[in-house]
This record gives structure tokens, C-alpha cells and sequence, in this order.
């Protein structure tokens, strides 16, 4: 439903901005009509872009991006957070000061890649692989460049770090676990702090969905897949209103989709904290 | 030893950020850099001036809109709860998106119209477009703490002495917990702008050559106008030239986010 | 041969540059019990969690060596490694913290919870929760710590964390926000169950002298002066003369059929909590008022509602004569013009009083901007502002501080100062003694007596703790719980 009515009023914004007349947004909205019943007649108005394959592109190309750039985020904050929690946890409590200093350069390659802008990695990569780059190297740029991974490594390991101050962390310390110094599995120290930490990280998660979307509209544009956001971009480029209502409602179903999918992990993980989430 | 390790991590970021100074004198450059064209040093002088302006101009309305949207969503939460529902739809749409279509409308006035009017009026939109997608980040950066001061800690002692709503939150907007805040959002907002700003020059150029381009300019446009530099035997410098500055600048803004989140622990 | 699971020696713990104890030898036999009494502050605390690996390498300094359950703990104050210290917790080290409730994760729910602390006693648990405390942890399970109220999650807590197994058991101030009726269940479940096994070496921290005296320890030990010393027998605690208040001449307090509920959001919309329903009470003034109850029964609740700085009351609050909830229905900010006389007769001292004083200004400043609100100036009650001082044992220096940098002692005393110099008419403590030693709080409550002999005043006290009822408290009243408020408060003196 947001889709439906975030594309009407994207779409509306726009023709009112670029004053077309009245007819022409009954036009639109009838054109959007028939991508959303799957006819044909959408289709012959717009050579070349049939609404399968607009919608084939974005759950072919743009959806399955998301996803395993999503799943990637998803890893390497876990781990970011994991090795530098249990690395403060030995500094505090054993005053061990060597593998801090390994946190240090580790810390700061992350802040190097943070800052390198994305579209220059899928530029440099793109040259080199062309339309057969791999899906798991643009999710891997997607995240590591740019500060997506950065961000939400930041925001997992801060979290987890106020966690270590709780009376309850400090009771199951002495529980005598193993740590989980590079990835936090259930039963470790590291997975405890992630289990107190999750009921905010998964409503992180679906609150960055679309930059990740942003992110990989970008890798589309660059590396010419014939995605939603190379769609879209010719939408603009040809002033095909038709095909930018499409690929734009596309877009945001997929966002929703995305989104979905990360708060029906969180019901299922917490079904009670659901009820305070929605 | 703390204090010296604090002024030395300011001057690194001092020294990050200085490519936004030097360009603002150029003859400073005079002397380097001279197997490169007049006319390159010049639009590399300019997207770098012109990303200054564009990242203080967003700044200012970014932070100005955060600071009052924030205070009166404490001060009056059923207000607080219609602007956090238009935002959270705001924050549903990717941001290319919204700076794309804020700028299909003016595509064609950009194309016809002289160089300075058109600069000033892409500037307005992006900084419209950008403030937009901050907003909810910032804004929420901003309510989180002062609820959480208000309604967690200080409002039943200061309301019981007979102080007003508005008083108490004024009180706690100065205090180091919301002072820390506002220095993570201001320097969220810059990073935030300078990616956005950048990818979308970046991206413009791309797909629309010089029409429609975003009139001011960006170094995201500078890289994509020389990005066959970096291949097909061009010279690489003209790709990574802007794209040094540009990493600079982000880790400065990286460092004083990561600073922030120590403090806070 | 016998192998101790505790030994320490020449073992001293520095805090910056103040050395908090040093322990020539401390080898408890297996199987032993040991309190270890003495005032706040003195690192009663501190020791038991250096014994359970739970101290931060900074700023404590340790020297000397720890032995536990046979391994080295700390070899010449240098703590051993992360592999060490888990075999020593393999072997069972179980801490039971001051504030026990807040040991289950949030996050958890009750039975996942238990899953994770005691996996190997859920039915001796169960058991045991229904013997001493009439509790059925089936129909807990499913629920999260926060939905349950507070008396029910101290109990559960405390009866999964002292059913751990394990060699070594440290009860850290175990009478912490206890209520009187948890308590004295406590006490005989420790007796019977707890301090009757031999095969665990217990070592519990206490101020509480009467506590410590109704258990059965084997030993018991005062940290005095950074030393320990084995004692005979316990000492009396002494209270102070209270003065004699001033004849009853107003109607006080009165809460008509008065119900407090909230709003919580759930699955399908919002929905009503009542904090309590019906509660119809008298309070005549010049009388200390004792309010009793486990935590989350609604106590704090009821002080909010008669300063009316919460929504959901109905009822009746009358005050000289004056329904308060009429004259003030809801919280919005500000108070109506006819509430605004009522607001400068009533006074807070709330548990943490941190947040009772401006953040970043002194003390002074905060006052300077407090007083003029409360209709006086500090330049006209200077004389009265020295005199609180004195009397609470304040030095002038402390104004000029933030309140940061106040102990937590000195800030409970200024919080008292600034709601006496205030001359409130009705004042409503809440937990006000809590983490005070009883010679502050003899202090405290002398100075509060003393006011009270001067001034009509309608004055509440929540509070646990019972050196409060003997020495405080002139009537006290259980305040029951949602589920059995229906009724009137019950009077106990």
C-alpha cells in the first residue's frame, strides 16, 4: 500500500513540478493501472519495457543485490562488533593492552574504506569485470565503501559496549563461556551482548534498507545492469512518465519487501518486542 | 598524555579537511600540479569551492530545521508523533531517489538559463533534496537523548520545583550530553551530503552528459567527466586527483563521528 | 587433603591512590559461611567481586595472590588469563548482585533466562519458588522481566541465581530494595536451604546488622579501616532521640478512591495498565509516614500522581480542602494558574537524586535558579542555608561543585537540604535512604525530624528497609500489589 501510494505521490509531485496537463496524469495513473493488473496493453505502450520486465528486473537484479547486501552488512557488523567488544572485555578486565593496538589498524583500514566514495569502487571494478561482475563483489563494495558497513558496525558495538555495563552482563560473565572473539555464536559472551543488542539493531537494519537500495542503484547505473535503477534512469533521460511511474513503484515494492523481510525476523526472534516496534 | 593526544587528532583533522581551505586560495597551488590543463585545475578548483558551499549551506538549514523540529517534538509529543510518521516515510524512499526527482522538474530552466542563476537555483534544490533525507536521521538524533533527559531523568524533580516544559528543555539542550549529539549530527549531516553530492554528480554525468546536470559543481562530476582517464591509456592522476581530496574530507568527518561514539561509551 | 576453594594473601586493593584493604590471609574452610559487615564505602563490595573476577583492571590496583578452586586467580596482583579464569568459573563461581532484579536480560524471557544462568535446576527452582514464595514459575515462563512486577522478578532471580551449582556463592548487599514480607521469606530459605549445604563456600556482604544477626553464618567478619577482623558477635545498631513533633491542627492529605492507570501500546492498539485502583488513605500531618511494598507495586506511582505530574489519575487528591485532580487533570507541561499554589507547597526527593540538580551548572547556581521558582531567593534564606548545612553535615565547599562530582551520599544530603529549605508542606520521599550508610542516615532523618517538630507538614516515605521503620517511621502501610489493591491500604502500627 505505501508503494502504491508513495509512487502516485512521487509521480504527482513531479508532473505538478514540470506543470503537465490534467490529462496527462490520467494517462499515467491508467498506464500504472495496467502494470499493476500485468497487461499487455502497458506493454505495447512502452516498446521494449513490458511490465514483466520491469518487474523481472527488479526481482531479478535489484531485489537479490539488496539481499546480499543486506546479508553482507549483517556479517561484517557482527563480526566488527564481536572482535571489538571482546577485545575492550579483555583490555577492562585482564588489562590486556596488546590486541587493542591490533583494533587500532584494524579501526582504521574500516575508516579508509568508509571513505572511499562508492561509485568510485564500482568504477574502478566495473572496467575490469564489466555486466559479469559477480553479484556477491558489488554487495561486498556495496557495504565495505561508502559507510555503510562502517555505520553499522558503529551502531551494533556501541550498543553492545553499553551492554557490558549492565548488571546482567556482568552475572553471566561468570558463567565461565567462551568469548566469541570473531563472531558472536549463541553461548558466547560476544552472543550474549548481541542477543541483549538485537531488538534494536533489527529495526536498524530495516531503517538502512534504502540506502542499501541506494547503493545498489548506483552499482546498476555504473555497471549496466539492466536493473531498476538503470531503468529508471532512462525514464528520466527519455521522459518516459510511464516507465518512471513503473520502475519507481518497482522500487518501492522492493524496498517494502526488503523491509519486510527484516521486521518478520525480529517477530519471530522477539514476537513481544514486535508489539512495541510497530 | 590525554590532552596531546586530543590536540594531535585535531590537527589531523584539521590538516584532512584543509583541501576546502586551499581551495579558496588558490595560488597556493600555483607551482604544483602543472602538467595539468588550465581549464582541469580550474573545474577542480571550483567542485571543491563549490562542495564547501554546498556542505555549509546544507548544514545550516539541516541543522536549523533539526534543532527546532527536535525541541518541539518534545515539547509537544502529539506533534512529535505526525512529524516522526512523515518522516519515517520520508526515510522509506532511497536518497537518490528524492534528489532525482527534485531535479527532473528544473532540468530544462538549468539547460536554458545563465550559468549564475542556474548555479544558485541547482544549489537551493540540492540543498532542499539533501535536507530532506537527513532530517529523519538528525531529527531522531536529537529527540532520543532530549526524551530520554526529559522524560527518564529530569522532568518530575524540575516540574515538581514548578518549572515549565519549554524552560527545562532549553536547560537540557546545553548540556554536554546534547552538545555531544549535536556535533555527531552535524558531522552525520556532512558525510551524509558530501556521498550524496558526490554520487549523484557522479551519477548524472553518467547518464545525462551535460544536460541536465546538476548546475553547480560537484566533484562526483569532475571523476565520471575523466573516469575513461583511469583506463584506455588516459592519464589515471585526472580520475584520482579529485578522488584524494574527497577521502580526506570523509575521514575527517569519520574521525570526529568515531571520537563522539567513544565519548558516549 | 583439604583444598581451599578460597585463598588470598598479602592481597590489597588500591582505588587510585586510596588503599581500600589489605588482607594478610583469608583462607574460609570449605563448606563455611562468612558476612563480611561494616559501613557503605568501606569495599565490602569491591572485594567480593575481585573474588569474582569482575573487578576492571583500572583504576583498581591489586597486589598480592588469589587462589580459586585451585587455580591462580591473581599471581602478584596481575590477573591471569582469560583460559584460567574460565576453568575457575567452570568449577562454579556464582554472584548474586546488590540489585538482583536487574540480573535477568531484558531481552530474555524468564524461562530462557533460567535456561541460560542455571540450566541443571529448573525443577529444583520451580520447587523452591513454590515453597518459599508461593510462586508457580510455569505461568512465568513465557513472560519477560518487565512484565512481571518487581517483588515477583526478585524473587525469581534470586531463587535461580541460588540454585546455580557451583563451589563459591557471593551475595553482594543482598537486602537491597528487599520488602519487608521477601525478606523474612528470605531469610528462612537461606537458612534452611542455602547455608545448610556444605558442599558451597559462601561469603555474603552486608550493612545490615539485623539481617546478618537473623541468619545462621559460621562466621562473621567486619571490614574495618582496609582490615579484616573476625567478630564474636554482632553490634547493635542505635538509632537517634526524635524530637517531639507538633500537635496534628490541619486535615492533612486525602486520597478518595483514587486509580492511576497508563497507556501501553500492544498488538491490537492501546491498552489500560493500572499502576493501582481504589486507593483511599488519610495522611494527618506531623505523623512520618512509612509506604511499604515490592518494587513495581505502584509506589512511585502514587507519589506522582499527588504532585500531579502524570496523566490517568481519577480519583480525588484533596489538600486544604482542594481536589488537586480537578484543579489539574492533565500533565502538560505547565500547571494551571489555580494549581500553581499547591505546586509550591509540595516537595520531592526522589531515589536518584542526580537528576534534582542542573546538570552542568555548581550547586550554587542550581539553587540560584530552583529557589526564585519556589517564590524565595538564596540571598534571603543564606542563614537557613547554612544552618541545613550544618546540620546534614555538608561542607560549604560542595556548592561550588557540580553534582557529578559529588559522592552519592553528599548527593542524597544536598537533595534534602534543597526540599527543606523550600518549607514544603507536604513532602514525599522516595526511597531516600537507599545506598546511604545508617550514620548519614541517622543524619539525615534527625534533621528531618527537627523540621517537622517546627512545621505542620504532611510527610511520606517510601522505603525497604527496616533500621527506617524502627528508627523513622511512625505508622507504615503495605501498599499491595495490582492484583490486590482493590481493597484500602492496610494499616500495620
Amino acid at each position: 500500500m505505501f508503494a502504491i501510494m508513495g509512487t502516485m505521490g512521487l509521480v504527482s509531485l513531479y508532473f505538478l513540478s514540470i506543470g503537465v496537463p490534467i490529462a496527462k496524469y490520467a494517462e499515467a495513473f491508467n498506464s500504472f493501472f495496467l502494470l499493476l493488473t500485468g497487461s499487455s496493453d502497458f506493454s505495447m505502450a512502452n516498446p521494449g519495457y513490458s511490465a514483466s520486465a520491469i518487474i523481472m528486473s527488479g526481482a531479478g537484479i535489484t531485489l537479490p543485490l539488496a539481499l546480499i547486501s543486506l546479508v553482507i552488512l549483517v556479517l561484517i557488523a557482527l563480526s566488527c562488533a564481536a572482535i571489538s567488544t571482546t577485545t575492550e572485555y579483555l583490555e577492562k578486565k585482564h588489562g590486556n593492552k596488546i590486541i587493542p593496538k591490533f583494533l587500532i589498524f584494524g579501526k582504521s583500514v574500516s575508516i579508509l574504506l568508509a571513505a572511499i566514495p562508492l561509485f568510485v569502487g564500482f568504477w574502478v571494478f566495473g572496467e575490469s569485470y564489466g555486466n559479469n561482475a559477480p553479484f556477491l563483489l558489488i554487495a561486498f563494495i556495496t557495504i565495505t565503501l561508502g559507510g555503510l558497513g562502517w555505520d553499522a558496525s558503529q551502531f551494533l558495538l556501541t550498543d553492545m559496549h553499553r551492554q557490558m555495563g549492565t548488571t546482567h552482563t556482568m552475572v553471566f560473565s561468570t558463567l565461565g563461556l567462551p568469548l566469541g572473539r570473531l563472531f558472536p555464536l549463541p553461548g558466547t559472551f560476544s552472543g550474549y551482548l548481541l542477543s541483549s543488542s538485537f531488538p534494536r539493531f533489527i529495526p536498524y537494519l530495516a531503517g538502512k534498507v534504502p540506502a542499501i537500495i541506494g547503493g545498489v542503484t548506483i552499482a546498476e547505473i555504473i555497471f549496466s545492469f539492466p536493473g531498476l535503477g538503470s531503468t529508471l534512469l532512462d525514464a528520466l533521460l527519455t521522459r518516459n512518465t510511464d516507465l518512471l511511474i513503473a520502475s519507481v513503484f518497482i522500487l518501492l515494492c522492493v524496498n517494502a519487501i526488503v523491509t519486510f523481510a527484516v521486521k518478520t525476523v525480529l517477530f519471530f526472534l522477539y514476537p513481544r518486542l514486535y508489539e512495541k516496534a510497530i | 598524555m590525554k590532552k596531546l593526544f586530543k590536540y594531535l587528532q585535531n590537527f589531523c583533522i584539521f590538516l584532512l579537511v584543509s583541501p576546502f581551505l586551499v581551495v579558496w586560495v588558490p595560488s597556493i597551488l600555483d607551482g604544483f600540479l602543472t602538467d595539468l590543463t588550465p581549464a582541469y585545475r580550474s573545474s577542480l578548483v571550483l567542485s571543491f569551492q563549490q562542495l564547501s558551499i554546498t556542505l555549509l549551506a546544507t548544514l545550516l538549514a539541516a541543522a536549523l530545521i533539526t534543532l527546532i523540529l527536535g525541541y518541539i517534538s518534545i515539547l509537544w509529543s502529539a506533534i512529535g508523533k505526525i512529524i516522526a510518521a512523515v518522516l519515517e516515510a520520508i526515510e522509506s524512499v532511497p536518497a537518490i531517489l528524492i534528489v532525482l526527482f527534485s531535479y527532473a522538474p528544473v532540468a530544462s530552466y538549468l539547460a536554458s538559463h545563465s550559468e549564475a542563476s542556474s548555479s544558485v537555483v541547482s544549489l537551493m534544490i540540492f540543498v532542499f533534496a539533501a535536507t530532506l533525507t537527513i532530517l529523519p536521521e538528525s531529527i531522531r538524533g536529537i529527540t532520543l537523548p532530549l526524551g530520554e533527559l526529559y522524560y527518564q531523568k529530569y522532568s518530575i524533580s524540575f516540574r515538581s520545583y514548578g518549572f515549565r516544559r519549554r524552560k527545562i528543555l532549553a536547560v537540557l539542550m546545553g548540556t554536554d550530553v546534547m552538545r555531544h549529539a549535536f556535533k555527531r549530527i552535524a558531522a552525520g549531516i556532512l558525510l551524509k551530503i558530501l556521498v550524496l553530492d558526490c554520487s549523484f554528480g557522479f551519477i548524472i554525468q553518467l547518464g545525462f552528459g551535460s544536460y541536465g546536470t546538476p548546475a553547480h559543481a560537484s566533484p562526483g562530476a569532475l571523476i565520471a567527466a575523466n573516469r575513461d582517464a583511469l583506463f584506455q591509456g588516459g592519464s589515471p592522476l585526472l580520475f584520482w586527483l579529485p578522488v584524494l581530496p574527497l577521502v580526506m574530507i570523509s575521514i575527517a568527518f569519520l574521525l570526529v563521528l568515531t571520537n563522539n561514539k567513544e565519548n558516549e561509551k | 587433603m583439604t583444598s581451599y576453594p578460597l585463598i588470598l594473601e598479602n592481597f590489597s586493593v588500591t582505588l587510585f591512590d586510596r588503599t581500600l584493604f589489605y588482607i594478610d590471609s583469608f583462607i574460609p574452610e570449605p563448606g563455611t559461611s562468612t558476612a563480611i559487615t561494616g559501613m557503605t564505602g568501606t569495599g565490602k563490595s569491591v572485594l567480593l567481586r575481585a573474588l569474582a573476577g569482575l573487578l576492571p583492571a583500572y583504576p583498581f590496583k591489586l597486589t598480592g595472590s588469589m587462589k580459586l578452586n585451585g587455580f591462580s586467580a591473581y599471581q602478584d596482583g596481575v590477573k591471569t588469563n582469560y583460559k584460567t579464569w574460565n576453568q575457575i568459573r567452570k568449577k562454579g563461581i556464582v554472584f548474586v548482585p546488590a540489585e538482583s532484579a536487574q540480573a535477568m536480560n531484558p531481552s530474555l524471557s524468564l524461562e530462557q533466562n533460567l535456561k541460560l544462568l542455571a540450566p541443571d535446576s529448573r525443577d529444583l527452582i520451580e520447587q523452591r519458588l513454590n515453597e518459599y514464595f508461593g510462586i508457580d514459575f510455569k505461568k512465568f515462563a513465557k513472560y519477560y522481566p518487565d512484565e512481571v512486577s518487581g517483588g515477583e522478578l526478585q524473587r525469581i532471580t534470586l531463587m535461580i541465581l541460588l540454585s546455580r551449582q557451583g563451589d563459591l556463592l557471593y551475595l553482594d548487599e543482598p537486602t537491597v530494595n528487599l520488602d519487608r514480607n521477601l525478606r523474612k521469606r528470605f531469610i528462612q530459605f537461606l537458612n534452611q536451604e542455602v547455608l545448610t549445604q556444605k558442599d558451597k563456600t559462601i561469603l555474603m556482604a552486608s550493612h545490615d546488622i539485623d539481617f546478618v544477626r537473623a541468619l545462621s553464618m559460621d562466621k562473621i567478619i567486619a571490614l574495618e579501616d582496609g582490615q579484616l577482623k573476625y567478630l564474636d558477635a554482632l553490634p547493635e545498631s542505635s538509632g537517634y532521640e526524635k524530637p517531639k513533633p507538633k500537635e496534628i491542627t490541619g486535615p492533612g492529605l486525602e486520597l478518595q478512591k483514587v486509580s492511576q492507570h497508563y497507556k501501553i501500546r500492544g498488538l491490537f492498539g492501546e491498552h489500560d495498565f493500572y499502576a493501582f485502583r481504589n486507593l483511599s488513605i488519610k495522611f494527618s500531618e506531623s505523623i512520618i509516614y512509612g509506604i511499604l511494598g515490592p518494587s513495581g507495586c505502584g509506589k512511585t506511582s502514587m507519589i506522582r500522581s499527588i504532585l500531579r505530574l502524570i496523566d490517568g489519575t481519577t480519583g480525588n487528591i484533596v489538600l486544604d480542602k482542594q481536589n488537586l485532580v480537578e484543579l489539574k487533570q492533565k500533565e502538560n507541561g505547565n500547571d494551571p494558574a489555580a494549581f500553581k499554589p499547591f505546586r509550591k507547597k509540595m516537595s520531592v526527593v526522589q531515589q536518584d537524586s542526580r537528576f534534582a540538580f542542573f546538570p552542568d551548572l555548581s550547586i550554587r547556581d542550581s539553587f540560584t535558579q530552583i529557589f526564585p521558582q519556589q517564590g524565595f531567593g538564596v540571598e534571603d534564606d543564606n542563614d537557613l542555608l547554612e544552618t541545613y548545612m550544618d546540620k546534614l553535615r555538608l561542607p560549604f565547599e560542595l556548592l561550588e561543585k557540580m553534582p557529578r562530582n559529588l559522592s552519592s551520599g553528599e548527593m542524597k544530603r544536598m537533595d534534602i537540604l534543597r526540599s527543606l529549605i523550600s518549607k514544603p508542606e507536604v513532602l514525599l520521599l522516595d526511597e531516600p535512604f537507599a545506598h546511604i550508610d545508617f550514620e548519614t542516615r541517622t543524619l539525615v532523618m534527625k534533621a528531618i525530624s527537627e523540621y517537622l517538630a517546627k512545621n505542620q507538614v504532611v510527610l511520606l516515605v517510601v522505603t525497604h528497609e527496616d533500621f527506617d521503620l524502627k528508627y523513622f517511621i511512625d505508622e507504615d502501610f503495605d501498599f499491595l500489589s495490582i492484583a490486590d489493591n482493590k481493597q484500602r491500604m492496610t494499616r500495620r502500627k
